[in-house]
């Protein structure tokens, strides 16, 4: 019966899935099962008699506290090092009690470990991807935010947008009853010395009304409808509406295109009419003298692209003005709200393509329109 | 030769007031309307030879205005000229050729041209 009991026991020593050894009070080693050798890597021979010492590391090589009164038994879920006999560290997480005789005197210990390096690995691994993870929530949460603030940022300039173009359509009614009044008492009071004051009114009331124009084709700068646009019949038509609105002016327009005459770009035709136009309006403005010439070249570029410069001999542009000269509302006119230029730029920017502009006051001013010649 | 008789509708008072002196300065019988909601009825009784419209108005709109004309066997002949400080002849030439507007003219417009544009319409009519 006892044997068929010892043997039980044994089987069931050998079988635990966990490192599993006992010593006697000198901390001796006595029994020692598989699992035990395993982890280890010492086999029972090595161990046997040894002292647990042999394979221990921190903290149970410095203090073990089996045998310590101070500590309540048993031991459960303990965590240390362990050294294997190829010299590799695992850490282990063991439990341990006190052996007693049926005097219960204390005749040796038990402990039972288990390897968790693994267990820890996976934990610091999942430790750091937390870490990462979070990080990346951070960085992504930091994302949104700012794209909110970008998003509320444009419905502000919509909102602007929207509003001004509303502004800007109802300044036209009363520029309209101001126009048909100065054309009233005109007609009514035929005094010459009121002519002059009449005529400042009238021409008021048309740059009032440029103004707005300029203002709602900014508002208004929609993507851009696509068409082959022939580019000489358009700039035709904008030299000839710059003659008719610069009358007094007497400007030579000089055409040196290396492009033919019936190429086209996919572009959207009142735009770039607008895009011509302002830049020619600037071009009749930069003569002081109000007589010069304006030199207008076209060619395709190395890529293929359509280019067309405008360059003027006029007053110039100061080097701290260049590179503001696309800035909405930037202006250095008299009597401009400076839009004609941050309209082209939107305008050439949306045909993909690139405005640039050179200037040295007193030498005069060149702008070259990059357009490609497909979407 | 007897005036033409031109009914103008526009809610901003100063300007129907100069409007209206000009024109009749230019030698036509004119009726103005400041209330856009009596445009209609106002149009049937006077039946003028041309209406000149204002197009965005608080009550009425000028287009409500041009559809009932339309609609009507009285005015329905009329010729309807509008004037707008607001609506584009570009983006709602749709809007304007529905209402049966025959011409459109963007405020603030040179007072001769409306005088052009009266007798172009009255050619026609």
């Amino acid at each position: 019966m006892m044997e068929n009991e010892s043997r039980h026991l044994e089987q069931i020593f050998q079988l635990i899935p966990s490192g599993l050894f006992t010593v006697d009070t000198a901390q001796r080693i006595t029994s020692w099962n598989r699992r035990a050798e395993e982890v280890t890597g010492y086999t029972v021979e090595e161990v046997i008699g040894k002292k647990c010492t042999i394979f221990t590391e921190y903290p149970c090589r410095e203090y073990c506290g089996v045998f310590s009164k101070k500590i309540k038994k048993p031991i459960t879920n303990k965590e240390c090092t362990i050294k294997r006999n190829d010299g590799h560290l695992r850490i282990v997480l063991k439990n341990a009690d006190l052996i007693k005789d049926e005097n219960r005197t204390i005749i040796g210990a038990i402990e039972s470990f288990e390897d968790i390096t693994e267990r820890k690995k996976a934990e610091a691994v999942l430790k750091r991807d937390k870490a990462t993870l979070e990080m990346l929530v951070n960085k992504k949460t930091k994302e949104l935010l700012a794209a909110v603030e970008k998003f509320n940022k444009v419905k502000r300039l919509s909102d602007i947008g929207a509003l001004t173009a509303i502004i800007a359509h109802e300044l036209r009614n009363p520029l309209a009853a101001i126009r048909t009044a100065a054309y009233n008492i005109k007609r009514k009071v035929q005094n010459p010395s009121l002519d002059s004051h009449l005529q400042n009114i009238e021409k008021k009331v048309l740059e009032a009304d440029q103004i707005i124009d300029n203002v709602l084709i900014y508002s208004r700068i929609k993507p851009p409808q696509f068409e082959k646009a022939k580019l000489y019949n358009l700039l035709d038509e904008c030299i000839a509406t710059a003659k008719i609105r610069f009358p007094d002016c007497r400007i030579s327009i000089r055409k040196i295109c290396k492009t033919p005459k019936e190429c086209f770009v996919e572009a959207d035709q009142l735009q770039l009419k607008e895009v011509f136009s302002n830049i020619l309006n600037n071009a009749y403005e930069s003569f002081k003298k109000k007589k010069g010439g304006i030199t207008i070249r076209s060619w395709f570029d190395k890529q293929g692209h359509f280019n067309i410069s405008f360059e003027d001999k006029g007053v110039g542009i100061m080097p701290e003005d260049l590179k503001r000269t696309t800035e909405p509302f930037f202006t250095t006119k008299k009597n401009g709200v400076g839009l004609g230029l941050a309209i082209c730029d939107q305008i050439v920017n949306l045909h993909n393509g690139n405005m640039k502009i050179e200037s040295k006051v007193g030498k005069g001013t060149t702008v070259t329109i990059t357009l490609p010649v497909s979407r | 030769m007897v005036s033409r008789k031109i009914m103008v509708v526009d809610d901003d008072k100063e300007f129907l007031e100069e409007l209206k002196e000009m024109l009749i300065f230019s030698g036509y019988e004119v009726t103005g309307i400041n209330d856009s909601t009596i445009a209609l009825k106002v149009a049937r009784v006077v039946k003028p030879d041309v209406i000149l419209l204002d197009l965005r108005m608080r009550s009425t709109s000028g287009f409500e205005i041009a559809n009932g004309l339309k609609s009507l066997i009285e005015t329905s002949n009329i010729p309807v000229i509008a004037m707008t400080g607001y609506y584009t002849l570009k983006e709602h030439s749709w809007l304007i050729n529905f209402c049966g507007i025959k011409r459109c003219l963007k405020k603030p417009f040179n007072p001769l041209d409306i005088i052009a544009e009266i007798e172009k319409v009255m050619e026609t009519a």
